[in-house]
């Protein structure tokens, strides 16, 4: 009967995984700008849904749920990063320190100079993004990733709609901002 | 590098553009592999942790740490204790050997006229 339970319990999982791995990935992806660090971090949350699935109480749906959890672990493991970058003056003058354009995956280029431009684009954009607050990010990131309505953002931010709009409004002004600003002194 | 206005614009378009363009992922083919073997793993180790639990082992300890105590002081007191009785026997040993009445062993030698020999004298 237990038996029976559990083989029921990882085949439900399993079409979990199959269904929103790749909106998972994705997700993660736009926060961490790395493929790598995506997927890890998307393993990171099938292992936290597999833990707390019998926790899960339907006050959400399943998939708003798993993409909340996707969401904080984009945000803690930018936290964590932040915290790197704190310590990385430190590292610099051991001489220890690897280049962090080299995590940063740009689109492929032919031309050298454009891949280089693409990178510092990359870089400038998540510096920018990084100064938002956690909830004007995430509304700003989710409502450029195909698959989010602005409802399903709401019910990952336990929000209104008019509250995301107004966040990805002011996210975007800000980011503008801030861009400008960047451009402006000549990066 | 000083650029115009229109410059600056074109570059936060094309900067902001950057997320409008993402392409889209595909998780590796082997995601769900070593997904599960994480959750194996995770869980094994949590089993492991199970098995080996902190607070338990602290509680052996401190219980350990208890009785040797304990042993320590008894045993301690068992040497006071027989130090003690080896400390009563000798005194009254020698309450007993060192009577007045014994006391003809410490009295001077009394020179013999005759033949020289030394002889205790008795102690009345």
């Amino acid at each position: 009967m237990e038996q029976q339970e559990t083989i029921s319990r990882d085949l439900f999982f399993s079409g979990l995984v199959a269904e929103h791995q790749e909106m998972v990935v994705n997700t993660c992806y736009r926060f961490v700008f790395n493929r790598e660090d995506a997927e890890d971090l998307a393993q990171e949350v099938f292992i936290e849904v597999h833990r707390s699935l019998d926790r899960f109480r339907e006050e959400s749906k399943l998939s708003t749920w798993i993409y909340r959890i996707a969401v904080t672990k984009s945000l803690d493991h930018l936290r964590r990063q932040k915290r790197k970058k704190r310590f990385s003056s430190i590292k610099r003058l051991i001489g220890a320190e690897e280049d962090p354009a080299a995590s940063i995956a740009a689109p492929e280029r032919e031309n050298p100079a454009d891949a280089l431009a693409d990178k510092e684009r990359v870089t400038v954009l998540k510096n920018a993004l990084d100064s938002l607050p956690d909830n004007q990010k995430t509304a700003f990131l989710l409502s450029k990733q195909d698959g989010y309505s602005n409802q399903e953002i709401a019910d990952i931010l336990q929000t209104s709609v008019p509250a995301v709009e107004s966040l990805i409004h002011r996210a975007k002004k800000n980011l503008q901002t801030r861009l400008q600003r960047y451009y402006e002194t000549g990066g | 590098m000083n650029r115009s206005k229109e410059q600056r614009d074109a570059e936060v378009l094309k900067t902001m553009g950057i997320l409008d363009n993402m392409p889209k992922v595909e998780p590796n083919h082997l995601f769900r592999a070593r997904l599960l073997e994480r959750i194996d793993a995770t869980e094994r180790s949590r089993a492991t942790a199970v098995g080996f639990n902190p607070r338990l082992a602290f509680f052996g300890l401190l219980l350990t740490v208890n009785v040797g105590m304990g042993l320590l002081m008894f045993t301690h007191q068992e040497t006071s204790t027989m130090t003690a009785r080896n400390g009563d026997t000798a005194e009254a040993v020698s309450e007993e050997y060192g009577s007045p009445a014994l006391s003809y062993y410490e009295q001077a030698p009394i020179q013999d006229s005759q033949d020289g020999e030394t002889e205790p004298k008795a102690n009345q």
